[in-house]
C-alpha cells in the first residue's frame, strides 16, 4: 500500500533515522509519490526536531494523573539502565521507532492496541540495552512489567488495551501472573527469607482484582490455585503432583479460602 | 446536517482546559469522589458573575475504554460549583478532524451525545488539527495538511461529526505557534478554514493567538498582522477565543498562561465588527492562585477584554 503524508509524518516524528535522512534531503525512502514528497518540504526542521523529542518526553514523564509515564512504571529498571551507560532518552527514542510501540495505542476509542507499558517490556526484553545492563535486568523488567499493568487494570476494569502478553492470564475473578524467578532476586525484592520451590528458584504472583493489587512471594500451590480454582480439588492435587508437589485436601481447601477471600479466586 | 448554535449573544465566556491530577483540573478525592479541584472551585465562587457561558477541554480520567458516566461526578462537580454560568459548551479534544485516515466514530459520538444530553453542551468546538496519528497521541494538535488530500479530509471529517453529533460543532483555527508546529502543504491556512467552513456550512472558532500565530509564521507582523484576514469565514464565526500567547526571542508562542497580549486585543478589536453571527467571547485558560485570585500580571489585559466583551454585548441590547 502507498505511503501517505500522514504514514510519513508518523515515521518522521518517531523514528529518529528516517528523521536525520530528511533532514539531510533525502526523502526517497518514506515511499511517497514525488508529487507528495513536494508537500513535506514546507516541513521546518527545528519544528521537527521539537515535537519528535516531545513525543520521548511525555512518554517517560506521562502527563496526566491516569498515565503516569514510563519512568514511573519502570523506575529501578531506568535507573540500572543509566548506571549501565543507556539513558532514558536515548532508550526511548529508539523505543518509539519499534514495531512494539506501533502496536500500542493510547486513545481510548477505536480498534485495540497494546498498552505503551507492554510494548515497552516487549521491545526491551530483546533489546541489546538490557542484555549488557547488570544481572537481573530481565527479570527487574518483568517485575516493574507486571506490577505496573496490572496495577493499571485494578483501577481501568474496561481498559482501552488489550493485554497481549502470554504472562497475564484471567481465572474469572482476576487477571494474574505467576512468574519464576532466581531465588535471590526474591530475595533482593522482599528483603526477606523466601522459600525456593523444587526447581530451586521462586515464584512471585501478582493480581489485579476489581478492589485491589496484589502482589507477593508464592508457591506451587497458590500457582495451582489460581489457574485451576477451588471448585476441582482433585485437579489441583494432580497438578501439583505432577511437580511433585504434595498437598492435602484440607491445605488446599485453607489456602483457596484465603486467595478467594484476596478476591484473586472465586 | 449541519447544527448551528441558536444561543443569543452571550458575552463573555470562560474556557478550562482541566486535566486529571493538575492544580487546575480534576481530582479523585478520597472522601468526595471525583471533583474539580479546591482551586478551580475558588476561581469559580470568586469570579463567575464575570462569566456567561463555561466551556471546558475533555481530558482522559482514566485508560477504559470512553464510558460517559465515568466522568458525569466531576462534570456534576464542576456544574454545581458555578450555578450562575447559564449556559455550558465542550470544547473537545477526541474529534481529530484534520486526520487523512478513516475516523471511528462510533464510540466518540455516543460518549459525546450521552455528555450533551446530561449537560446541555450549546456547542462543541476542536481545533482543526491532527490530536493523534495511528493511535498515539500528539504532544499538541498539528495544523491540518494543507494540501487538496488534507482540505478534502477535513471537509468529510467535519461533515461526519457534524451528521453523528447531538449539538452544533464548531471548527476552531488551529493553532501555528512556534516550537509545537510542523506545517506540510503550502496552502494558504486562512484560505483552506474558509473553504472547510464553506463546504461544511459549519460556525467557526477563532482563536486570536492562534490567528496570530499564523500571521507570524508568515511573516506578517506588526502592523501588516491584520492583512488576510479578511479571507477567513468571519460570517460564519460563532465564538473568539483569547489564551495568553508570548512573544519572546523572536517567536510566537500560545502558552495559554493566562496573560493576553495587546496585539490580541487589538486584534479582537479589529474582528468584532467583522463577524456579525459571532455570540461569544471566551477567555480561555485564566491562571489563578489557590485563593481563586488572577495571577496580578493577567488582570490589566483580563479587564480590558471584559470590557470590550460588555460594551460588544451592550451593543446589541442597544440596537
Amino acid at each position: 500500500m502507498p505511503e501517505t503524508l500522514q504514514t510519513a509524518l508518523y515515521r518522521l516524528l518517531h523514528d529518529r533515522r528516517a528523521r536525520d535522512r530528511f533532514l539531510a534531503g533525502r526523502l526517497e525512502h518514506l515511499g511517497l509519490e514525488p508529487s507528495a514528497q513536494a508537500h513535506l518540504r514546507t516541513i521546518d526542521p527545528d519544528e521537527l526536531v521539537a515535537i519528535g523529542g516531545a513525543i520521548g518526553r511525555d512518554l517517560l514523564r506521562g502527563n496526566v494523573e491516569y498515565d503516569g509515564g514510563l519512568r514511573s512504571t519502570f523506575p529501578d529498571l531506568f535507573a540500572q539502565l543509566e548506571r549501565a551507560g543507556h539513558g532514558a532518552a536515548a532508550l526511548v527514542e529508539r523505543f518509539v521507532a519499534s514495531p512494539q510501540y506501533a502496536d500500542s495505542r493510547q486513545v481510548p476509542y477505536g480498534p485495540r492496541g497494546i498498552s505503551v507499558e507492554e510494548a515497552f517490556f516487549e521491545f526491551l526484553r530483546g533489546d541489546d540495552a538490557l542484555r549488557a545492563a547488570g544481572p537481573h535486568a530481565v527479570d527487574l523488567l518483568t517485575h516493574e512489567f507486571l506490577s505496573g499493568l496490572l496495577s493499571i487494570l485494578v483501577l481501568n476494569r474496561d481498559p482501552s488495551f488489550v493485554v497481549r502478553t502470554a504472562l497475564i492470564r484471567h481465572n474469572g475473578a482476576a487477571h494474574y501472573a505467576v512468574q519464576r524467578y532466581p531465588l535471590e532476586f526474591v530475595r533482593t525484592l522482599t528483603q526477606r527469607p523466601v522459600a525456593p520451590d523444587p526447581s530451586g528458584a521462586a515464584l512471585f504472583l501478582y493480581a489485579a482484582t476489581p478492589a485491589r493489587f496484589v502482589r507477593g512471594p508464592a508457591t506451587p500451590i497458590i500457582a495451582a490455585l489460581l489457574e485451576h480454582g477451588r471448585a476441582r480439588p482433585d485437579a489441583v492435587i494432580a497438578a501439583l503432583a505432577g511437580q511433585g508437589v504434595v498437598v492435602t485436601v484440607e491445605r488446599l481447601a485453607a489456602l483457596g479460602e484465603g486467595l478467594a477471600r484476596l478476591g484473586v479466586i472465586a | 446536517m449541519t447544527r448551528r448554535p441558536t444561543t443569543p449573544r452571550l458575552g463573555l465566556g470562560v474556557g478550562m482546559d482541566l486535566p486529571w491530577g493538575e492544580r487546575i483540573g480534576f481530582t479523585r478525592d478520597p472522601e468526595r469522589g471525583d471533583t474539580i479541584t479546591p482551586r478551580v472551585a475558588n476561581f469559580l465562587a470568586r469570579h463567575q458573575e464575570r462569566f456567561h457561558y463555561l466551556v471546558f477541554a475533555f481530558q482522559p480520567g482514566n485508560r477504559n475504554r470512553l464510558r460517559a458516566g465515568d466522568y458525569f461526578a466531576a462534570y456534576d462537580a464542576l456544574f454545581a460549583a458555578a450555578p450562575r454560568i447559564e449556559h455550558r459548551a465542550l470544547h473537545h479534544t477526541l474529534l481529530n478532524m484534520a486526520t487523512l485516515d478513516p475516523i471511528e466514530f462510533d464510540a466518540v459520538a455516543a460518549f459525546t451525545n450521552a455528555l450533551v444530553e446530561r449537560y446541555g453542551f450549546a456547542w462543541i468546538v476542536e481545533d482543526l488539527g491532527l490530536w493523534s496519528i495511528a493511535g498515539k497521541s500528539l504532544p499538541y494538535p498539528l495544523p491540518p495538511f494543507l494540501t487538496a488530500e488534507g482540505l478534502a479530509a477535513c471537509i468529510r471529517n467535519v461533515r461526519g461529526w457534524q451528521s453523528r453529533l447531538a449539538a452544533p460543532v464548531c471548527v476552531e483555527f488551529p493553532g501555528f505557534t512556534e516550537g509545537a508546529t510542523i506545517t506540510i502543504g503550502a496552502m494558504d491556512a486562512f484560505e483552506f478554514f474558509r473553504v472547510v467552513a464553506e463546504e461544511t456550512g459549519s460556525p467557526v472558532t477563532l482563536d486570536v493567538g492562534h490567528l496570530l500565530s499564523y500571521q507570524w509564521s508568515q511573516g506578517r507582523v506588526g502592523p501588516r498582522r491584520f492583512e488576510a484576514i479578511d479571507r477567513l469565514p468571519l460570517l460564519a464565526c460563532h465564538e473568539i477565543h483569547l489564551s495568553g500567547c508570548q512573544i519572546s526571542g523572536g517567536k510566537f508562542r500560545d502558552l495559554h498562561h493566562g496573560v493576553l497580549l495587546d496585539e490580541q486585543l487589538e486584534l479582537l478589536a479589529y474582528l468584532l465588527p467583522r463577524c456579525p453571527h459571532l455570540r461569544a467571547i471566551t477567555y480561555e485558560d485564566p491562571r489563578y492562585f489557590e485563593d481563586g485570585e488572577l495571577v496580578p500580571k493577567s488582570v490589566a489585559n483580563f479587564e480590558r477584554l471584559a470590557a470590550m466583551a460588555a460594551a460588544w454585548l451592550g451593543e446589541e441590547a442597544h440596537a
